[in-house]
């Protein structure tokens, strides 16, 4: 019986995050613009943390370009423009990134292929 | 054999990782790279601080003698200690260095310049900050140097005497 509760507990609070991530109401939208941006006051924190002058600065003009309803990638362009590409928390996929982002998957591949290698090795020491 | 090399390669790895580490530390990022340099320089119009002098416009801007756009505030420490050398840029021939006060109560902006001199032609008021993003301001003092309307160099923190000589009159001369 007590699994039975908890497991409704798990259900609930995971649709309700679920729900969260859909939704674009603009507070939500402008809570997740703000964490993506860096504040270049304070480098290694975003405007939704900082409480720096200019984090609040950029912050309310994130709120204007999202009532004149500007999507984000516009709104995050307008930003790079100005302060390049460093003022996003993550970096976009693009020329210069492609090697970053690819990184995991060559890591990947190549300790797959280091893994089968041993493994193939090994069986046949056995046969 | 072989296979013992293999073994060496995490540590050599390792070790690369540590000397790239190891010299980004001295890597200073208060001083990004600004993506407006080559651009043209943003629209706006600011009215003026002097009350006998007309807006200051980023029309003002599109001259074929270069311009020099300083960002300031009276509440800024550093803009201070730069303003002796703005006053001795400013007397140079040919140099016209415009100010934007940024985020600033115009009253002790005109305070500041009353007491420290003015080095500049005109004066746009920025209270709300907002020409300033436009700029791509994160830390003032800013100053820039304006060709044909178009940004040719930005220095970011307070100019140094020494920075006039090694970097600012020679871009200036250049563009002459």
């Amino acid at each position: 019986m007590k699994r039975i509760g908890l497991f409704i507990i798990f259900l609930a609070v995971t649709f309700y995050n679920f729900g969260n991530l859909f939704s674009s109401t603009d507070s939500s939208r402008e809570l997740n613009l703000f964490k993506e941006i860096r504040c270049l006051v304070c480098q290694s924190q975003t405007i939704h943390e900082s409480n720096s002058e200019l984090a609040e600065d950029i912050k309310l003009l994130i709120r204007e370009k999202i009532s004149e309803g500007k999507t984000d990638d516009e709104i995050k362009q307008f930003l790079v423009d100005k302060y390049g590409e460093w003022v996003l928390m993550t970096p976009r996929f693009n020329q210069y990134t492609y090697l970053l982002w690819g990184a995991p998957l060559i890591i990947f591949i190549i300790g797959f292929w280091f893994l089968s290698n041993k493994v193939r090795r090994f069986k046949e020491n056995k046969e | 054999m072989k296979n013992k090399i293999i073994y060496f390669i995490p540590i050599v790895v390792t070790l690369f990782m540590c000397l790239f580490f190891f010299f980004s530390l001295s890597n200073d990022t208060s001083k990004l790279s600004s993506p407006i340099i080559g651009k043209k320089v943003p629209e706006f119009s600011l009215v003026s601080l002097f009350q006998n002098k007309e807006n200051f416009n980023s029309s003002a801007l599109y001259s074929k003698t270069p311009k020099i756009v300083n960002i300031f505030a009276s509440w800024c420490v550093p803009c201070r200690a730069e303003h002796d050398v703005l006053m001795l840029l400013s007397k140079l021939e040919g140099v016209e260095i415009y100010g934007i006060n940024y985020k600033d109560d115009p009253i002790k902006a005109k305070n500041f310049i009353n007491e420290l001199g003015n080095p500049y032609t005109n004066v746009g008021i920025d209270e709300q900050g907002r020409t300033g993003i436009d700029w791509g301001v994160y830390g003032i003092p800013e100053s820039f140097i304006i060709h044909n309307g178009k940004v040719i160099y930005k220095h970011i923190g307070p100019i140094h005497i020494s920075e006039l000589d090694d970097t600012i009159l020679p871009i200036l001369k250049d563009l002459k």
